[in-house]
């Protein structure tokens, strides 16, 4: 080896070019650079270029003279005992008679050095190649990061247009759900402005839908208020609230109506409100139809009774001449039992008009002793006639009730007391006062009720045995409807008993607040 | 010896109570209507009027109007005399010039005593 020959001592070169190959002009190899002599087993000093190694680049025999001519021309050449390819030029040292092949490996990334079996170790630093593939790398990252990147937008537009499709569905769906409504619906903004409306709303209000968009409802329709109420349950937010009434048509046209009106809040802010309405014309016709029909039940079924339990009363009494005993035994049956119908006509519309909520009460601050002394004043008569004393124990106390109704509670109670009780028996009425709230007790001696019968016999027809309810002349409502009265009043009604040892039906009434005061 | 004005359209429910009535001493007399009962009652001045509430011609209530309105008529008192009301739902005829109401159906017996517990007497 004569490489102190050519001015590039050859450890120098193979540090700029650790690819290198340094051929003789008989083509045979005198020195290969490190890295290419790792790579290589076949490519070794001594051996003939060309068995080793195929000329890829130029085309055409290979010879001194063509190696020496081209110095200027791209090699490339591929080993044959490796997958390398190599990409150079050669050059000629007429001094020392070399040719030098100057080249890289040709890999365009990063990925075939490894697969080659090099690594960056393997370049000269100065060898472009590197950077090159560096470059191409960072491109080729930046390449793949904007392909996700537009593929993933391509996935969001395909969401989104899924997620329209969704919502115009949802919208479609809506709208029908809107419109299938039987009541009319319509929305506003916060300037009063209709920003949709069902079928229903504009039927209601003779309008078509797109007259109503968009206008101030004020500008369409009027409302005439007849009761307000907020409802129990938004009451204190303040923004839900009924209204009871009649609208009135652009075209002066009237119906009843019901209206209920909720805030639309989004993101805490309200940004408007749904109004649900519908026509109540024909549920009033029906309640105004039940009402009469109600009035003429109790009309006209006490107009006959009236004469029948007069008439009867009359030939009791004898004020109509003596009747023979077994006379004065049917007269008795027949008062008895128009008597049994009397109080089941009117228990019944009692308990209908509570059912129906048409049961007012007319609450003020009452004496708990006034109450038991018109209770008593109205039982006496059936009392004295049973042989039963009704004495007040004690009656403490105000409430806030309706006189008559508490009335017509104790009626009821002392009633099943006196009709339970053995006669020289005493029923005792007693009231006391406790946590805000006045207890009133009716209490007999009678037979008692059954333990497991204490709490139904409140509910309607069921008197603790229902053979009772023949033999007392009971309706079975009374107890329903006293526990239907008190409930009215906010309060509550039990009984306690021992069997054997008698009854007391209890119940409790609110007292007057500072404002109610007598 | 007490004189009663019974008015009601039904006239059986007025020869009861007036049966019932005159069985408690009294004397009786009856109208069919409201506009009956104003002439009745200012030509005989009864001490008190029983008074039926859904009749013809003139209901109850418009004859307790005119009855408080007339000079002849204004100081006797009526009470209402209806099944359009049961036990002790008195309220709804509380804005008129009443004395009480006594429901129908009626116990005869007890109706002179109703009356006397509802006037004082």
């Amino acid at each position: 080896m004569n490489g102190d020959r050519w001015g590039l001592a050859p450890d120098l070169l193979d540090q700029v070019y650790p690819f290198h190959i340094v051929l003789g002009p008989d083509l045979t190899v005198r020195q290969v650079g490190s890295s290419l002599g790792r790579l290589s087993g076949s490519l070794r000093p001594g051996r003939s270029f060309l068995e080793v190694v195929e000329v890829v680049t130029p085309r055409g025999d290979i010879t001194w003279s063509t190696l020496v001519t081209r110095t200027r021309s791209l090699f490339v050449l591929r080993l044959l005992d490796h997958d390398l390819k190599l990409r150079g030029q050669m050059l000629h040292d007429p001094q020392a008679g070399v040719v030098v092949f100057a080249g890289s490996p040709w890999v365009t990334d990063l990925a075939a050095i490894g697969e080659l079996g090099l690594t960056l170790e393997d370049f000269s630093v100065a060898d472009s190649l590197v950077d090159y593939l560096l470059l191409l790398q960072t491109q080729g990252t930046a390449l793949e990061q904007a392909r996700s990147l537009a593929a993933e937008l391509e996935r969001n537009a395909g969401e989104l247009t899924a997620h329209a499709q969704q919502l115009e569905r949802l919208s479609h769906r809506l709208e029908s759900v809107l419109n299938s409504a039987g009541e009319g619906i319509y929305g506003l903004d916060q300037d009063g402005r209709i920003t949709f409306a069902n079928n229903a709303a504009a039927r209601l209000l003779g309008l078509r839908r797109v007259e109503m968009l968009g206008r101030r409802a004020e500008d369409l329709f009027r409302m005439e208020v007849i009761e307000d109420a907020p409802r129990p349950a938004e009451a204190e937010s303040g923004s839900v609230f009924q209204l009871t009434g009649r609208h009135h048509r652009a075209d002066g046209s009237v119906f009843e109506s019901e209206l209920v009106s909720a805030p639309i809040v989004e993101q805490d802010t309200v940004v408007g409100s749904v109004v649900v309405f519908r026509d109540v014309s024909e549920r009033h016709a029906v309640d105004r139809m039940k009402d009469e029909f109600i009035s003429m039940v109790s009309h006209e079924l006490r107009t006959p009774l009236t004469s029948i339990r007069g008439a009867l009363g009359l030939l009791e009494s004898g004020s109509a001449g003596h009747l023979e005993p077994r006379a004065a035994r049917m007269v008795e049956m027949a008062t008895v039992s128009s008597d049994r119908l009397i109080r089941l006509i009117n228990d019944m519309l009692d308990v209908e008009r509570m059912a129906t909520g048409k049961l007012a009460l007319h609450l003020r601050p009452v004496q708990v002793h006034s109450l038991f002394e018109a209770a008593i004043a109205e039982m006496e008569g059936l009392a004295d006639a049973s042989g039963v004393k009704l004495v007040i124990r004690e009656s403490e106390g105000v409430v806030l009730a309706d006189h008559d109704r508490i009335v017509q509670t104790l009626n009821n109670l002392l009633s099943n007391a006196v009709k339970f009780s053995e006669p020289g028996g005493t029923v005792e009425l007693g009231a006391s006062v406790e946590d805000g709230q006045v207890s009133l007790e009716v209490r007999d001696t009678g037979p008692g009720i059954p333990t497991d019968q204490l709490e139904t016999v409140f509910e309607p027809f069921r008197q603790g045995d229902a053979s009772d309810t023949r033999q007392k002349g009971g309706s079975g409502l009374g107890l329903a409807i006293c526990r239907g009265l008190v409930d009215r009043h906010g309060g509550r009604i039990w009984a306690t008993s021992r069997e054997g040892a008698g009854t007391t039906m209890a119940f409790t009434l609110p007292v007057p607040g500072p404002a109610e005061a007598p | 010896m007490r004189r009663l004005l019974v008015v009601d359209d039904d006239p059986m429910i007025l020869e009861i109570a007036q049966f019932a009535l005159e069985t408690a001493g009294w004397s009786v007399l009856t109208a069919g209507n409201g506009r009956e009962a104003i002439a009745v009652a200012a030509a005989e001045r009864p001490d008190a009027i029983l008074m039926d509430v859904m009749m013809p011609v003139m209901d109850g209530p418009a004859a307790c109007g005119r009855l408080a309105a007339l000079p002849e008529t204004a100081g006797i008192p009526v009470i209402l005399f209806t099944a359009k009301v049961h036990r002790s739902d008195h309220q709804q005829w509380a804005g008129l010039p009443i004395a009480g109401v006594i429901a129908k159906p009626f116990n005869p017996m007890l109706l002179a005593q109703e009356i006397r517990t509802i006037l004082g007497w």
